[in-house]
C-alpha cells in the first residue's frame, strides 16, 4: 500500500546526515543544512537530472546550485568534487541523498573549494534490505516556446534602404533596385534573388525527442553487499539535415562493500560516464541562421533557370544535387550553409571520465570506545576524442545577364570531395587525471547526557590538466567537536587549516575557526504539552571560511619570464623579450565571513514544517588587481595585487509545507523562498569625485546594472535645418545624432553625454520562490512546481534586439523609427547602416522588467500497489509528465527568444518505474 | 595488541608527514629572479627587446589616417568611425600611446638599473665595453622615442595654463610610495629637454649605422649584425623631430626654435650623405616599402630603421578591393587624391579634378599610393585594372560590404606585384615595416629652415628650396619651376603638402594638421568620388564629418589616469 502521508522535500530532526567525514543526526546541526531524500522525491517528480531536485525545492537557494545567490557550490559524490560533465551525468536514481550546507560552520571540513556552499551527493549502496532489481524507463519530447523571426530577402531589402536613407543617402543611389525587392517577392528567378530562410524544415526539426532507460541491481548479505547501475541515454538535436546531431550517453556505476573482519570494513566504488556525439563538423549552426542574410546567396537553387541548355545539361550532369537544387555561393561566400550542414564532414566527440576510489573503516574500540578512522583515495580519468572528417564541396555562381534577364553562365568555386574518413584532431582534445585522497579519525560517545561527537581530518585532491604547468590542488586538515547536552543544548566548533600553493613558502597554510550553537527549545520541560509544538530548534553559527581560488601562482614574488622573439639582421639574429611576470604582493588566503541565524520546527502533529533562517555571508579580503589605484607611468600597476575587494550577501530563506490528511486524500502545499541583497563592501576602483561621486561602486549593490538614462528617442524636433542637436540639449559623445536615435539624458549636469552619464537603472534577481502541491488519492499522484523570480531586469540586447550595420535583420526593424513611424517611443531607434555605437549600449531604453513565474514540472502519477500486481513485482508506478507548461512574463517576447542557440522548449514525457 | 598500535601510529605519521609537506609545493615554473635575468646576457638584454617588441609595426589598419583628411575606414563598427563623429573623448581614445609607451619606459629604466653594468662579453674587454655602451645608447635612443610618441599624443595646455608635457619617469618607481609614483606632469620644455638629453646620449653611443669595420672584435658589437635595431641615425631624427614639434605654433613659446630644428636635421642630412642620393637617378628607392632588395641593404639611403622582413598577406587582406578578396578597408579620400600635383609640379587645377580624366598627367606618386579608376598594375604577366564605376563589384554604394565608401583604395604599402588572394593561389609577399627614414628628416628640414631662413637661406649648407626640388626630382616631378617662384609663406604651404603626400598613411598627417594648428583641416568633412557606368561622369560628395572640437588640437591625457592622482588634464578635455 502507498504511504499516503507526502512530506516536505527536506529532512525530518530525526535523520541522520551522512557527511562523508562523520554522520550526524539533524537535530545536532546549528547551521543552514539542508537534506533532500531522493527517492521520496522521484516518486513525485521523476525527472532524473540532480538539479530538479534542487531547483525550487529547497529553501536558500537559487535556481539548481547557487547558494544564497553568492555563486555555485561544489558538488562532491561520495566525497569527490567533480565537474560539471560528471555530475550533468549523473541521474538521481542512483543516488541515495543531496546533502547541501550552506554556512561556513557547516561546511569546515571541506576546505577552500566549498567557498560558495558544498552539495553532497552520495550514491547508493547496498540497502541492506534483500535484493532489488528496478528497471526505469522513460521518453520525453519537446517543441519550441519562440522561434526567432526574421526578415524575408524583400523585407530586409526595404528596411535595408530605409536605413540607408536615415544615414542621409541619395535616393537615388540606394544599394536594392525595386525591381531586385518586387523581383524576389514574387518568387522570380530564386538564383538571383535569394530569399534563404533557415528556420524552415530543410533545417530544423520541430521537436526534439529524448530516451532514457535505467536499471540498477542491489543485494548482498551481512558480509558483503553490491549495487550495481547502468544507464543509456539518447537526445536527438535540432537539426534536421541528414546527418542530425544526435548525442548518446552511457553511464555505469558499481559500489561494493565488504566487511572484512569485525573491525574493519572495506567499500570500493567505480564509475564510468562516456557520451558520444556526432555531427556536422561546420560548428555552430545556430550562429550561422542568425547571420547569414537571407539575399546574400542562393543556398540551394535550380540549375532549370540556366537559360542555356548545354549548360544546364552540363551542370545537372556533374552537380552533387539535392533534391534537383544545386549549391550556391559566390567569391564572397566560398562556404554555404547547407553545403557546410551535408558535404562538410561529421565531428565525432567522445567523452569519458572513469573513476575508482576505495575506503576503509576501521572500528578502533580496541583502543577506547567510540574510536574510528577511515582512510579513503581514488582517482578520476577524463579524456575527450575528438575525430572529423575533411571532405571539401563546390558552390555554383548563376552569373546574371542584366540585359536579357538571363543566367546564361555559372562560375564554379572549389571542388567536391570525397572524405569518410576520421581524422584525429588532436587540438580539440582534453584530458585530466584527478587524485582525491582523505583520512579521518573519528570519536563518538554518549557519557549520560553529554553527546561527543568529534573528527580530525586531512583532506587532498590534485587535478593534473593537460597544457597547463601548475595542478589544480587542494589541501586541509582540520577538527570539528559536536557537543550537545542533555539532548537540547548544543555547542559545535571547528579549526580548518587551509593549505595553498599560491602562498610564499612558510605561510602556506592559514587557521579558519568557526562556532555553532543550537538549542532544542521543544525538549525543555517548560515546553512539554505546549500546544501544537512537536518540535522547535532555534540556531546559529559564526564562522571564517578561507580559499585560494584565484589563478595566479607566485603573486607574492618578484619574477620575469621570457617572452615573445625579436628578429634582426632580417632574421638572421634573434633574441626573445624579458618580462616582469610579477612583483612581490603581500598576499594572504581570501575569506568568507558567515553569520546565520534560524528556526526550525515542525507543529499541528508534524502537519506543518518550518525552516526558516536570516544569513549574512561576506566575501572578504579577496585578490585583487590593483590598476584602479596605481597609475601607468609605474609601468607594472597591472602587477599589483592586495587582499582587497569585498561583497556583502545577505537575505532570508525560508522553506514551509502544510500536510491535510483524511481518509484515503492527503494534500501537501509547501513553498520555498529566497531572498537576498549582494552589496559591495569594498571596491579597488576610480576615485570618483563631485558630480561623478555616484559612479562610485562601492556600497551600491553587486548585481547593480549601469547603464544610460533616456527619454525615448530624438524626434525631428530636436534638429536644427542643418542636422544639427538644437541649443540646449546635451551632446552625445558616442558618434553623431539624427532622429530616431536614443535620446539620453544628462546626469551629472555638464551638458555632455558620456559614460560618466551613467547611474544604476536595474539589478539582478533577488527573490525567487516556489509553489508546490502534492495530491495523492487512493493510488494516482498530481504533483505540480512552480517556481517564480522577481526583482530582476534584463537589457534587450545582441543583435536579434538591436539591429544595425550589417547584421541580419529581426522583425524588430519593423518597428523601428523611420519614415513611416515617427514616434520617439517607437521600441527600436532608427535603422542605420553605421556603427550603431550610439544606439547599441546599455541604457533603460533597452531594458525591461524580467520578473516570471513558471511551472517546471508537473507530473500524474499511477502507483501500481502490490496486489494489482504480479508477485514478483513490488513497486511500479507509470507517470506522464509536462515540462514548462506555464511560463508568465510582462516581457515574454524578449525572454524566451534565443537567437543564437537552441530554441527554449516546452515538453511531455511518459514513463515507467518497475521494481521486483 | 600493543605492537600493532605501535605501528599503526608509525605508519599513520609516516603517511602524514609525506602528505603533510609535498602537497603545498607548486611545481617549479619557467620564471626567473632578477639573479638569474642578471646571469645570463641574453635574459638581461631582454628587457630592451621588450621595449622594441611594444613599438607598433603593421601596415594593416590605418587609424590616424582615416581620423584625419587622407581617409576614411570602410567598417561600420571600428572605433575610429565614433571618434571622427565627435566620439573622441579622454576615455575613449584609440591615438593615445600612455599604458604602451610608460610600460616600455618601465622596461628601459630596468634595464639601466638593474643590468645595464653586467658583464656583457667577457672574452675581450673592448667588445665587451662597446656592447654595454651600444646597448645603453638603445635604450636611450628608445626611451626618447617613447617619450616623443607621448608628447606627439598626450602633451598639451594644461587646465592650469601652462604647456605641460607628460610625467617624467626616469627610474624604476616604488609602488610603496605614494610620493614617488605619483609622477606630477613636467612643463613642455623640460620634455623637450629631457627627450634631446637621451637623444645626445644615444647619438654620443651608438654609430649612425651598422656596418662592418672589418675587425670582429668591433663588429661583434656594433657591426652590420645589429642591423634592424635603433641606430645614430635614428637618435638624430628624434631630436629634429622633437626640436620641430617644439617650434610649431601649438606648442612654441619661443625657447624652442626653427632654427634649432633645422640645425639638427641638417646635422642629420650630413651624416647621410646630404642629397647625393635624393634625384630622379635615385627614384627606385621610393618604393622601399615592398622592394625586397632595398630591404637587404643596410646602407640604403632612404631607410634608416625597418622591421626584419617577413612574409605574409594579411595587411592586402584588409586593405585590397573586394574583386581581389580584400575587405577594402581603407579608403584614401579625395582631398588627399587633390593634393597629389600634376606631373609638371603646378597644382592640380579644379578644370582638371572635374574632367572625364582626372587622373592623367599627375604626379606619379599618385598611382604608387593610391588606387584609383582605371589605374593598373601587373601581378605574374597579367595586368590587373582597378574599375571602380557605377555597377562593378568596387564601386561606392554596390551590394558588397567591403567596397570602398570614397572610389579609392589603398596601394602604398600593399604588394601588388606579388600576393594574389584568390584562394586557389593565396600567395604571399615580403614585407617589412619601416619606422624612420631619410624623408621625414628631410621635410622636417626644408620645414624648418623655411621658417628660420627663407627659402634660400642656408643652414649647415642646404636650403629649403633645394631639399624640396630634390624631393620633388626624386618623385618624378618633371620641373622646379613652380616650386622657385614661391615666397616663403607660398613655399610653407607647398612643404605642407609636400609632408603629406610623400608621409601618407605613415601616421604623420593627423598629428602635423594640429600642430600647425590648422583646425580648418581638423574639421573638415573628407569626400569620395562616384563614377558613371560609362566612365565619363565624375561626381564628388561627402563621405563623412569630422567633428573634432578646437581643443582637440591637442590629444587627452587618460580619464581613468586623471582619477588616481592629481594629473593635470589638457584644456578643453574632461
Amino acid at each position: 500500500m502507498l504511504t499516503l502521508a507526502s512530506s516536505t522535500t527536506w529532512a525530518q530532526d530525526s535523520d541522520t546526515l551522512n557527511l562523508v567525514f562523520d554522520s550526524l543526526s539533524l537535530k545536532r546541526m546549528p547551521g543552514s543544512v539542508i537534506r533532500i531524500d531522493v527517492e521520496n522525491e522521484l516518486m513525485r517528480d521523476q525527472r532524473t537530472g540532480i538539479g530538479s531536485a534542487i531547483a525550487g525545492k529547497v529553501p536558500g537557494v537559487l535556481d539548481a546550485f547557487n547558494t544564497w545567490g553568492t555563486g555555485a557550490a561544489v558538488i562532491l559524490v561520495d566525497g569527490v568534487p567533480q565537474d560539471s560533465y560528471y555530475y550533468n551525468s549523473l541521474s538521481l536514481m542512483e543516488i541515495e541523498s543531496i546533502v547541501l550546507l550552506k554556512d561556513a560552520t557547516s561546511k569546515a571540513l571541506y576546505g577552500a573549494q566549498g567557498d560558495q556552499g558544498v552539495m553532497l551527493i552520495k550514491t547508493k549502496r547496498n540497502r541492506q534490505k534483500g535484493r532489488r532489481l528496478r528497471i526505469m524507463g522513460e521518453y520525453s519530447a519537446a517543441v519550441p516556446r519562440a522561434m526567432p523571426h526574421y526578415l524575408n530577402a524583400a523585407d530586409y531589402m526595404e528596411k535595408y534602404n530605409e536605413a540607408l536613407l536615415n544615414d542621409g543617402a541619395d535616393p537615388a543611389s540606394l544599394v536594392y533596385s525595386q525591381e531586385a525587392i518586387d523581383a524576389s517577392r514574387n518568387g522570380e528567378l530564386s538564383a538571383i534573388y535569394p530569399d534563404n530562410d533557415f528556420y524552415s524544415n530543410t533545417y530544423l526539426r520541430e521537436n526534439v525527442s529524448n530516451i532514457n532507460i535505467f536499471a540498477d541491481v542491489d543485494g548482498g548479505n551481512e558480509n558483503v553487499g553490491y549495487y550495481v547501475n547502468t544507464e543509456w541515454q539518447r537526445s536527438s538535436g535540432w537539426l534536421n539535415t541528414p546527418q542530425g546531431d544526435v548525442t548518446d550517453r552511457l553511464n555505469f556505476r558499481g559500489n561494493l562493500d565488504f566487511k572484512v573482519n569485525d573491525y574493519l570494513k572495506a567499500g570500493l566504488n567505480t564509475s564510468a560516464r562516456l557520451s558520444f556525439n556526432e555531427k556536422p563538423k561546420s560548428g555552430d549552426y545556430w550562429n550561422k541562421f542568425a547571420t547569414v542574410l537571407p539575399n546574400s546567396y542562393p543556398v540551394l537553387w535550380d540549375p532549370a533557370q540556366i537559360t542555356d541548355q548545354e549548360l544546364r545539361e552540363m551542370i545537372l550532369a556533374e552537380a552533387t544535387l539535392v533534391d534537383g537544387q544545386v549549391l550556391g555561393g559566390n567569391s564572397s561566400f566560398l562556404n554555404n550553409v547547407y553545403g557546410d550542414l551535408t558535404r562538410n564532414g561529421n565531428t565525432r566527440l567522445m567523452r569519458r571520465n572513469i573513476q575508482f576510489g576505495g575506503r576503509l573503516d576501521l572500528d578502533m574500540s580496541f583502543l577506547t570506545k567510540g574510536l574510528s578512522a577511515a582512510a579513503y583515495g581514488g582517482m578520476n580519468f577524463y579524456n575527450t576524442l575528438f575525430t572529423q572528417q575533411n571532405p571539401g564541396y563546390s558552390v555554383y555562381e548563376p552569373v546574371f545577364n542584366t540585359d536579357a534577364n538571363t543566367i546564361d553562365s555559372v562560375i564554379i568555386h572549389g571542388v567536391d570531395k570525397t572524405a569518410r574518413k576520421f581524422n584525429t584532431n588532436e587540438g580539440n582534445s582534453d584530458f585530466f587525471r584527478q587524485v582525491t585522497y582523505y583520512g579521518t579519525l573519528n570519536y563518538n560517545r554518549t557519557l549520560g547526557d553529554h553527546d561527543i561527537s568529534a573528527v580530525a581530518l586531512v583532506y587532498g585532491n590534485e587535478i593534473t590538466n593537460n597544457n597547463v604547468l601548475q595542478k589544480n590542488a587542494l589541501f586541509h586538515a582540520g577538527v570539528s567537536v559536536n557537543y550537545m547536552y542533555a539532548g537540547k543544548y548544543v555547542g559545535e566548533a571547528a579549526l580548518t587549516g587551509i593549505g595553498s600553493r599560491k602562498l610564499a613558502r612558510g605561510s602556506r597554510m592559514e587557521l579558519a575557526p568557526t562556532f555553532g550553537l543550537a538549542w532544542i527549545v521543544s525538549e525543555e520541560g517548560f515546553m512539554s504539552g505546549a500546544g501544537g509544538i512537536d518540535y522547535l530548534k532555534v540556531k546559529a553559527t559564526y564562522g571564517i571560511s578561507k580559499n585560494d581560488n584565484w589563478d595566479n601562482y607566485f603573486l607574492y614574488n618578484g619574477t620575469f619570464v621570457r617572452g615573445a622573439t625579436l628578429n634582426y639582421y632580417n632574421g638572421t639574429n634573434r633574441n626573445s623579450e624579458t618580462n616582469y611576470a610579477s612583483v612581490a604582493n603581500d598576499i594572504g588566503l581570501q575569506k568568507r565571513r558567515d553569520f546565520t541565524a534560524g528556526i526550525e520546527g515542525s507543529f499541528l502533529n508534524k502537519a506543518l514544517q518550518v525552516d526558516a533562517g536570516y544569513f549574512n555571508s561576506t566575501s572578504l579580503d579577496n585578490i585583487t588587481l590593483m590598476s584602479q589605484t596605481y597609475p601607468q607611468v609605474l609601468g607594472y600597476e597591472n602587477l599589483v595585487y592586495n587582499n582587497f575587494n569585498s561583497d556583502q550577501t545577505q537575505g532570508i530563506e525560508l522553506g514551509l509545507s502544510y500536510t491535510y490528511q483524511i481518509n484515503k486524500l492527503s494534500v501537501t502545499a509547501g513553498s520555498n523562498l529566497l531572498w537576498f541583497s549582494p552589496k559591495v563592501k569594498k571596491r579597488e576602483e576610480p576615485v570618483y569625485e563631485g558630480n561623478d561621486r555616484v559612479l562610485r561602486r562601492a556600497g551600491k549593490p553587486t548585481d547593480a546594472m549601469w547603464g544610460l538614462l533616456s527619454d525615448g528617442l530624438y524626434g525631428e524636433a530636436d534638429f536644427n535645418a542643418d542636422g544639427s542637436l538644437k541649443n540646449g540639449l546635451p551632446v552625445p559623445t558616442f558618434g553623431a545624432v539624427r532622429p530616431g536615435d536614443i535620446k539620453y539624458l544628462d546626469q551629472n549636469g555638464d551638458q555632455i553625454i558620456d559614460q560618466r552619464d551613467q547611474r544604476i537603472i536595474g539589478h539582478g534577481i533577488r527573490t525567487q520562490y516556489s509553489l508546490y502541491l502534492d495530491i495523492r488519492y487512493k493510488n494516482f499522484g498530481l504533483y505540480v512546481l512552480g517556481i517564480g523570480k522577481a526583482g530582476n531586469s534584463s537589457f534587450r540586447s545582441g543583435n536579434y534586439n538591436r539591429v544595425f550595420g550589417n547584421v541580419k535583420y529581426s522583425e524588430m526593424a519593423n518597428y523601428a523609427y523611420g519614415p513611416d513611424n515617427k514616434d520617439v517611443n517607437a521600441i527600436h531607434p532608427r535603422l542605420t547602416t553605421g556603427s550603431g555605437s550610439h544606439n547599441d549600449r546599455n541604457s533603460d531604453y533597452w531594458l525591461y522588467k524580467n520578473s516570471s513565474f513558471m511551472i517546471p514540472a508537473m507530473q500524474l502519477t499511477y502507483h501500481f500497489t502490490e496486489e494489482s500486481l504480479l508477485p514478483f513485482i513490488k513497486d511500479t508506478r507509470v507517470y506522464v509528465r509536462a515540462t514548462n507548461v506555464l511560463v508568465t512574463g510582462k516581457n515574454k517576447r524578449f525572454q524566451e527568444v534565443n537567437p543564437n542557440g537552441p530554441p527554449v522548449t516546452q515538453g511531455l514525457a511518459l514513463g515507467l518505474m518497475a521494481s521486483f | 595488541m600493543k605492537r600493532n598500535f605501535t605501528q599503526f601510529i608509525a605508519v599513520a605519521l609516516c603517511l602524514g608527514i609525506s602528505v603533510g609537506c609535498e602537497p603545498l609545493e607548486p611545481e617549479e615554473s619557467n620564471v626567473y629572479d632578477i639573479d638569474d635575468i642578471r646571469s645570463v646576457v641574453t635574459y638581461a638584454e631582454g628587457f630592451l627587446i621588450h621595449a622594441y617588441l611594444m613599438i607598433p609595426g603593421s601596415h594593416n589598419q590605418f587609424p590616424l589616417a582615416c581620423a584625419s583628411d587622407d581617409a576614411v575606414i570602410n567598417d561600420p563598427g571600428n572605433p575610429v568611425k565614433n571618434v571622427v563623429r565627435g566620439g573622441w573623448t579622454s576615455n575613449q581614445n584609440p591615438f593615445g600611446v600612455w599604458n604602451e609607451n610608460y610600460e616600455s619606459i618601465l622596461y628601459l629604466n630596468t634595464f639601466f638599473e638593474e643590468v645595464a653594468d653586467i658583464e656583457w662579453y667577457w672574452k675581450n674587454k673592448t667588445t665587451n665595453e662597446l656592447f654595454s655602451k651600444k646597448l645603453k645608447g638603445e635604450a636611450y635612443a628608445l626611451r626618447a622615442w617613447n617619450y616623443f610618441k607621448l608628447l606627439q599624443a598626450h602633451a598639451g595646455p594644461g587646465q592650469n595654463g601652462e604647456m605641460l608635457g607628460v610625467p617624467i619617469v626616469d627610474h624604476v618607481l616604488d609602488a610603496t610610495d605614494p610620493d614617488d609614483y605619483q609622477v606630477p606632469r613636467s612643463s613642455f620644455n623640460d620634455l623637450v629637454e629631457f627627450i634631446i638629453s637621451d637623444c645626445d646620449k644615444a647619438i654620443a653611443s651608438l654609430p649612425s649605422r651598422w656596418e662592418d669595420a672589418g675587425d670582429f672584435v668591433i663588429d661583434n658589437a656594433i657591426g652590420e649584425r645589429n642591423t634592424n635595431r635603433i641606430n645614430g641615425l635614428v637618435a638624430r631624427l628624434i631630436k629634429a623631430k622633437t626640436l620641430l614639434y617644439a617650434a610649431s605654433p601649438a606648442y612654441s613659446d619661443g625657447t624652442y626654435t626653427y632654427q634649432m630644428a633645422a640645425e639638427a636635421a641638417a646635422d642629420l642630412i650630413n651624416e647621410n650623405n646630404g642629397l647625393t642620393k635624393v634625384s630622379n637617378a635615385q627614384h627606385g628607392h621610393l618604393r622601399f616599402y615592398n622592394n625586397e632588395n632595398v630591404a637587404k641593404d643596410n646602407l640604403h639611403p632612404e631607410v634608416f630603421w625597418y622591421s626584419s622582413r617577413t612574409s605574409g598577406n594579411n595587411w592586402e587582406a584588409t586593405n585590397y578591393p573586394p574583386s581581389l578578396y580584400g575587405n577594402g578597408r581603407t579608403n584614401p579620400s579625395q582631398e588627399l587624391v587633390n593634393a597629389f600635383p600634376m606631373e609638371d609640379g603646378t597644382p592640380a587645377t579644379q578644370e582638371v579634378i572635374n574632367s572625364d580624366h582626372p587622373f592623367d598627367g599627375r604626379d606619379p606618386r599618385l598611382e604608387k599610393y593610391i588606387l584609383y579608376d582605371g589605374a593598373t598594375f601587373s601581378r605574374g604577366g597579367n595586368t590587373i585594372e582597378i574599375n571602380t564605376k557605377a555597377g562593378s563589384q568596387d564601386a561606392p554604394g554596390s551590394t558588397d560590404v567591403n567596397t570602398s565608401v570614397t572610389g579609392y583604395y589603398l596601394r602604398k604599402f600593399m604588394n601588388v606585384e606579388n600576393v594574389n588572394l584568390n584562394p586557389s593561389v593565396n600567395s604571399q609577399g615580403t614585407r617589412y615595416y619601416t619606422f624612420a627614414r631619410y624623408t621625414d628628416a628631410l621635410l622636417i628640414f626644408a620645414e624648418a629652415a623655411n621658417q628660420a631662413a627663407g627659402p634660400d637661406g642656408l643652414i649647415g649648407g642646404f636650403s629649403a628650396r633645394q631639399v624640396i626640388n630634390a624631393l620633388r626630382d626624386r618623385a618624378g616631378i618633371t620641373s622646379t619651376t613652380y616650386v622657385d617662384g614661391l615666397d616663403q609663406q607660398q613655399l610653407n604651404a607647398l612643404i605642407q603638402n609636400e609632408r603629406r603626400i610623400e608621409l601618407c598613411f605613415e601616421g604623420e598627417r593627423f598629428w602635423d594638421i594640429r600642430r600647425w594648428k590648422l583646425v580648418d583641416k581638423m574639421q573638415q568633412p573628407v569626400s569620395g568620388v562616384r563614377i558613371s557606368a560609362d566612365g565619363l561622369v565624375y561626381t564628388y560628395s561627402k563621405v563623412e564629418d569630422r567633428d573634432y572640437g578646437d581643443h582637440q588640437v591637442y590629444g587627452p591625457i587618460p580619464y581613468s589616469e586623471t582619477l588616481k592622482y592629481n594629473l593635470i588634464q589638457n584644456l578643453g578635455w574632461r
